[in-house]
């Protein structure tokens, strides 16, 4: 800095910055003038010292002019968006209105997903909880099990200390819980005693670590107590359960509080695993019990390291099969929900895939709304020219107009946000049943969902805003000010065709969709399934087999009641359980040529209930002794397996069929019957091999067609006299199919018809906003046709045509995506529909039907109104 | 007509005594010189921009020198209602003091 004695050039650009305006550049230069000479008299190192003083000198200023001046801006910038919405509501109305039902479609699946990710991490140390499960890799069958054997929980902390504790527990289903006359089924959880230690579910009265220790003691939930005990204090009273063969009394040590919708592990009644073991001899060695079992870690170890260390636990536990692999592994608890779904697991599990899914149809129906955001906004541009104009001349920077106009679209996200919030909460019961969950919506006491609503709320107004911003902001004065723009593309033409073109094929896809599903479902409905399921209904005797011992007294008693028309026993329901899959030996062939089937237990008459037919052989026949455990039935499917020729008369092994001394008994086939879906129709028709068994599962009943709803109460009635503990809960076939099997896909389906519903009428709003505004611009040409001869007919044809050309395109592009779309979905099943080309050309029509009426509607007044009064309007 | 605040009066006198010379860094020697103060430019600036408001004073720019990085200097002179306002200050310095004895002797100030 020798001889130049002048302040960094940097340092003369702050301070012009930072100085307040009046004084300007002849300030920044008194200021330079003052540092020569402190320069000349101190040296450069003092002058720059005061230099850089006089710049923070400045800063309080500056700060306070600069907030009064954006802040004089912004009011301006308010008033201004205030008076355009306000004479432009029905325009500001549309684009707030799509943002909203946008946003409420996010927020229901924000909350879906949130819930989703957040099962079992409530439990303290979730992360460090694992669930022991067995993979089992043998000839007769390949499975992995979420049950492990019952002594492994014990052995396993003993051999690897980090390991800090285990717990174990089954669970029954269908169990009765009587107090006095009340009567409720339930699904008992049969747990060790420090199941509430480990686990982190309440007690609200109780102690946790006691209240499980003595065996005939019992833990309720609150609302299962409610029901059962009203108003009394369950505490301390005693309580029957009834087993399968019997009855017994517990005492209620404890309630806890009601169990998270977000936990896999779900129960109403916890009762001890020590007095199920010593109650049932089958139970009672813990290496004959199968279990879920829990582990819980040391707080610095490594799940996959210990995991790797298993299969020396394994050799030392398990006996080596030739053939057979056992291995074990441990699952996080917090994974199990979303990526589990192993065999006998405790409930239904998710897929991470349902949350992407929402997510891509909030992002479609995101992305609807804010393309009539940009439609509506660049459409209308013109209107804010002059306005863009006169803010250039007087010195707005190009930067500032595009804030000013991003700003707005922030303003109206945030209104869609606080509209999307009561929009939200009247949709969450219908999205609730719709998604089968219990989801509820407390904005405040949820801070993640809050920070994720604004979040998309900012990337929604910046997406929708952005584009028009830089259009509204490029307009140049000396043009938009002598009105030329108006007239003329008021920007961004091409760009609106697109999108209304996108938005018309992303609808016309989700009808296809919508259209494609329910006509899958038809086939469903309608296709033969190779059984009579019609009017039958069904009722599951699982839990008591008394039932089945006495099978005579209730086929007589409930055929006694007018209306039904026949009764069957069976332990499966056709076309819900397939049976188990098993391998087979063949006699005559050698041990490769072994075959697998499924195995399925069914009651006497089945075949004939169902209207099977028997193709060669016969039934099995109650009178005749060997059927019971030495015959089977094949359906047409695994007769084929075993060779073309007759297949009655053959005979098969398999280690399933054992006498009491263990040896293989050797069964004979006796018929074959007809193919029918055994399973659902996602899959082939699978080889069967049927057996009858004496412990039947279910009782079905055909009813005749009239007066069906009378028959079942009169069977009620009938049900209450016969010597049984299970209450009379019946279900439809049709229900239960549908429950069992279609539930995903029905769901699917149903989230297409919403998702379609709610697209075609975002961009029809779209359609109709745009339209308005057409016809707004037009109105003087309207006029002049229709002095020069134009009837009303010709300007319907004038925008009709428009529009029409429009909806044609969006066919070009969505029928290709919705049929390869489709295609994929349907392929998941292996009987489907086919997907016919009327099927898209009347998808293409209805949607073609609904934007002409939109269209129509908005020009039919536009055609019908006086020339005179549009023309001399000047 | 309202008085003039104590550092108003000051610059218009260091303006009126500076005439053709007077622009900021020259009125702030000035202002030294008289006051044996500092002053900072902000307590320049402002009373400068309050009086060309009140008409008191009037600016042009002149050119730009070497010294000021290139920058032009803003040179200032009164206009009649400046000068009047200044005598008229003066006027009211002398009645009030007339007659008083003095409080402060000429070598206290040096």
């Amino acid at each position: 800095m020798t001889g130049d004695r002048k302040p960094p050039e940097f340092l003369s650009r702050w301070l012009l910055r930072v100085l307040p305006r009046s004084w300007g550049e002849t300030g920044v230069g008194d200021f330079e003038e003052e540092f020569v000479e402190i320069a000349e008299a101190k040296g450069v190192l003092r002058a720059v010292g005061w230099y850089l003083l006089q710049i923070l000198k400045c800063l309080p200023h500056f700060a306070w002019s600069t907030f009064y001046w954006r802040t004089v801006m912004l009011k301006n910038y308010f008033l201004i968006a205030v008076r355009d919405i306000r004479r432009h509501f029905f325009y500001t109305a549309i684009k707030v209105f799509g943002l909203a039902v946008g946003l409420a479609c996010a927020i229901l699946v924000l909350l879906f997903v949130q819930n989703e990710f957040s099962f079992d991490r409530f439990h303290e140390n979730a992360d460090r909880i694992y669930r022991l499960t067995h993979e089992i890799k043998a000839p007769s069958m390949e499975m992995h099990r979420a049950y492990v054997r019952g002594d492994l929980a014990s052995q396993l902390p003993r051999d690897y200390s980090e390991v800090q504790a285990a717990v174990r527990f089954v669970i029954h289903r269908g169990y009765v819980i009587e107090f006095g006359e009340r009567r409720l089924e339930t699904n008992p959880l049969y747990v060790d005693p420090n199941f509430l230690d480990f686990f982190s579910f309440p007690l609200m009265s109780g102690d946790k670590s006691t209240a499980l220790r003595d065996p005939q003691n019992a833990v309720l939930t609150e609302d299962f107590a409610r029901k059962l005990f009203g108003d009394q204090d369950p505490v301390g009273r005693t309580i029957s359960v009834y087993d399968q063969t019997n009855k017994y009394d517990l005492k209620v040590a404890g309630i806890a509080k009601n169990v998270p919708g977000n936990s896999h592990i779900q129960f109403e009644f916890l009762a001890s695993l020590a007095h199920l073991q010593k109650r049932d001899s089958s139970y009672r060695e813990d290496k004959s019990l199968l279990c879920l079992t829990y582990v819980r870690l040391a707080d610095r170890a490594d799940g996959p390291a210990l995991e790797a260390k298993l299969p020396a636990f394994v050799g030392r536990n398990f006996r080596p099969q030739p053939g057979s692999d056992n291995r074990l592994h441990l699952q996080p608890l917090t994974s199990i929900h979303l990526h589990s779904g192993l065999s006998l697991e405790l409930g239904k599990n998710s897929t991470p895939s349902v949350s992407y899914g929402l997510s891509l149809v909030v992002l479609i129906i995101l992305l609807i709304a804010s393309f009539n955001f940009i439609n509506l906004s660049t459409a209308q541009a013109g209107r804010r020219a002059k306005e863009v104009g006169l803010r250039k001349t007087i010195g707005a920077a190009r930067r500032q107009l595009v804030a000013q106009f991003l700003g707005e679209a922030f303003v109206l996200a945030g209104v869609a946000l606080i509209l999307s919030l009561f929009l939200s909460f009247l949709l969450l019961p219908f999205f609730n049943s719709l998604m089968d969950q219990q989801l509820q919506l407390d904005v405040l006491g949820n801070p993640l969902l809050c920070l994720g609503l604004i979040f998309i709320a900012v990337v929604v107004g910046f997406a929708s805003g952005l584009y028009p911003a830089f259009v509204l902001s490029s307009f140049r004065p000396s043009e938009s000010l002598r009105g030329e723009l108006i007239g003329r593309r008021s920007g961004g033409f091409i760009v609106r065709k697109g999108l209304v073109v996108l938005q018309f094929a992303i609808s016309l896809v989700l009808i296809l969709g919508a259209f494609i599903i329910g006509r899958q479902f038809q086939y469903i409905r309608g296709k033969n399934l190779g059984f009579q399921n019609d009017r039958v209904f069904s009722l599951s005797i699982l839990k008591d087999p008394g039932i089945s011992q006495r099978r005579d007294l209730f086929e007589r008693e409930l055929k006694s009641v007018p209306g039904v028309l026949d009764i069957a026993f069976s332990s499966g329901s056709p076309g819900i359980y397939k049976g188990f899959p098993l391998k087979f030996a063949v006699a005559g062939r050698s041990e490769a040529e072994s075959v697998e089937f499924n195995l399925q237990m069914i009651g006497y008459g089945f075949f004939d209930f169902f209207r099977i037919a028997v193709v060669q052989g016969r039934d099995f026949n109650q009178t005749i002794a060997s059927d019971e455990n030495s015959a089977v039935i094949l359906n047409e499917s695994a007769a084929k397996s075993l060779g073309n020729e007759l297949a009655v008369g053959k005979v098969i092994r398999s280690e399933f069929f054992t006498d009491e001394k263990g040896g293989q008994v050797p069964m004979t086939v006796i018929g074959v019957v007809k193919d029918y879906h055994n399973g659902s129709l996602h899959e082939e028709i699978e080889p069967a091999v049927y057996q009858v068994h004496s412990w039947m599962h279910d009782i079905f009943v055909r009813l005749s067609p009239v007066h069906i709803p009378e028959t079942l109460k009169a069977m009620e009635k009938k049900w209450r006299t016969l010597p049984t503990h299970i209450p009379f809960n019946y279900f439809s076939f049709d229900d239960l199919s549908e429950s069992f099997i279609y539930a995903k896909d029905r769901r699917t389906g149903r989230i297409f018809e919403f998702a379609s519903v709610i697209a075609v009428i975002l961009s029809c709003l779209g359609i109709v906003g745009l339209m308005s505004f057409s016809v707004e611009r037009r109105r003087k040409e309207i006029g002049i046709r229709k002095v020069l001869g134009a009837g009303s007919g010709n300007i319907l044809a004038l925008f009709l045509k428009d529009f029409t050309g429009l909806v044609l395109a969006a066919n070009v592009i969505a029928w290709p995506v919705g049929y390869f779309i489709m295609r994929g979905w349907l392929e998941k099943f292996a009987y489907r529909t086919n997907m016919p080309l009327w099927m898209f050309l009347s998808s293409g029509i209805a949607l073609l039907v609904v934007v002409s009426a939109a269209v129509c509607l908005q020009s039919f007044r536009a055609a019908q109104t006086d020339p005179v009064g549009t023309i001399r309007q000047e | 007509m309202k008085f003039l605040s104590r550092s108003e009066e000051f610059i218009l006198f260091a303006i009126w005594r500076l005439g053709e010379l007077a622009y900021c860094v020259e009125i702030r020697k000035e202002l030294r010189a008289v006051t044996r103060k500092n002053w900072s430019f902000g307590a320049i600036y402002v009373p400068l921009g309050r009086l060309e408001k009140r008409g008191l004073i009037k600016s042009r720019l002149g050119s730009p020198t070497p010294r000021r990085g290139g920058r032009s200097k803003r040179y200032y002179e009164l206009t009649r209602y400046g000068l009047k306002a200044l005598a008229e200050a003066r006027l009211v310095h002398e009645a009030m003091w007339n007659g008083q004895p003095r409080i402060v002797s000429d070598e206290s100030l040096s």
